[in-house]
């Protein structure tokens, strides 16, 4: 065809069109992502049975809280990410980030010698990541469905930020099960988790985002 | 340099608001300012600098709504023309060079003694499509309907013949992908 027919095609009978709002369009799969996680943590692991016990403890509230602050931080420049040339501010990222690895040194430091492994590893350590993995899954699946029908330039780290949301999401369901109230524990292996979400984020961004 | 960045944009906005004809213009503006981007990146291929042109106009389309009115629009139609040029170039299983990201350059091809016919047939790539997307972009945008008109024509509501047109014009860019 020739490029004067194709534009006589988009421009007939056209009427106005309102401004995407990409934050607008990715809630409702933040909130059933979230639901999905929280389902899967319930069927697959079951939840924590002392979990009214461990809430009063102040130090439970620091993962749920870690990973909203988190969440908090990546939405704008996902929402970015979701226009071209829109600016995506990463730097928020590393305020939560740094704010647990700060109280959960203070707490491995100031720990008697022999309990530091235990504040590290606790007893489920092997489960932690790779579950926190699992359950973002369904999450990042809409997350990316939903990008998809926007304007992404930058595939990779669109990705990656979508697998971090869902890896904050997964991290909060998972806080339902998980019985290891060490910030140690939380800042090595629930930040493992939430990076090896935004990881696999990157790797399918481009593979799946292309439009 | 740019005046041509305000009537762009100026056009672009009278689009946003529903003026089709400030749309056109906007398309026809745009596209000449794109053919002589492309062309200078494409010298080594130049008979396909309308294929990706037609690319890149359709794909400013279907996202014209993630332009945020107030932002300047050449970072935004640039960033799409980019992304479309190196998703040719790796489709074509070329080496994408570095496009340097302060390329954005405001001047008009040289006049064409006659436009040139690419490879992508649309009454072939119409023809592909649902019938739910072909016969709204067929009765609103080819026979010039009203949207309410060809709901009637149809039998479909409204809103199913401006989704049908919306996504029509999406498939049809996945098809124009899918085809080289």
């Amino acid at each position: 065809m020739k490029t004067d027919e194709l534009i006589t095609l988009l421009a007939a009978r056209e009427g106005g069109v309102a401004p995407a709002r990409p934050l607008a369009r990715v809630s409702p799969a933040l909130a059933a992502g979230l639901a999905l996680a929280l389902a899967g943590t319930l069927a697959l692991f079951g939840a924590n049975p002392d979990l009214a016990a461990d809430a009063s403890h102040a130090s439970f509230w620091a993962r749920p809280l870690f990973a909203l602050a988190l969440l908090a931080a990546v939405l704008p420049p996902l929402a970015a990410c979701a226009r071209p040339a829109a600016r995506a501010r990463l730097w928020p990222l590393t305020l939560p980030l740094a704010v647990l690895w700060l109280a959960a040194a203070q707490q491995l430091m100031s720990a008697p010698e022999g309990t530091r492994a235990a504040l590290l590893l606790g007893d489920s350590w092997q489960a932690c990541a790779a579950s926190i993995l699992l359950l973002a899954l369904p999450s990042l699946a809409l997350m990316l469905t939903v990008l998809r029908t926007m304007a992404p330039t930058r595939l990779a780290l669109a990705g990656a930020l979508a697998g971090l949301a869902s890896g904050c999401l997964a991290a909060l369901a998972y806080s339902v099960h998980c019985p290891e109230l060490a910030l140690p524990f939380a800042a090595l292996w629930y930040v493992l988790g939430i990076v090896l979400c935004a990881l696999s984020g990157a790797w399918l961004g481009p593979r799946v985002l292309a439009w | 340099m740019h005046d041509k960045e305000e009537a762009l944009s100026a056009l672009f906005a009278a689009a946003l608001g529903g003026d089709a004809a400030a749309y056109r213009r906007f398309l026809q503006l745009a596209a000449q300012v794109l053919r002589a981007w492309l062309r200078r990146r494409m010298a080594q291929t130049p008979d396909e600098v309308e294929d990706v042109l037609q690319e890149i106009l359709l794909a400013l389309h279907n996202q014209r709504a993630s332009h945020l009115p107030g932002q300047p629009l050449g970072p935004w139609l640039f960033a799409i023309a980019r992304y479309k040029l190196v998703d040719y170039w790796r489709r074509h299983g070329r080496r994408a060079p570095h496009l340097p990201l302060d390329d954005e350059h405001f001047e008009l091809a040289a006049a064409q003694p006659e436009e040139e016919n690419t490879a992508h047939d649309l009454s072939r790539l119409l023809a592909a499509l649902p019938e739910k997307q072909r016969e709204p972009i067929r009765l609103v945008k080819l026979a010039g309907l009203s949207v309410s008109e060809a709901a009637a024509e149809t039998g479909m509501s409204e809103s199913a013949v401006k989704v049908g047109i919306h996504r029509g014009l999406k498939a049809l860019a996945a098809l124009i992908r899918r085809e080289k």
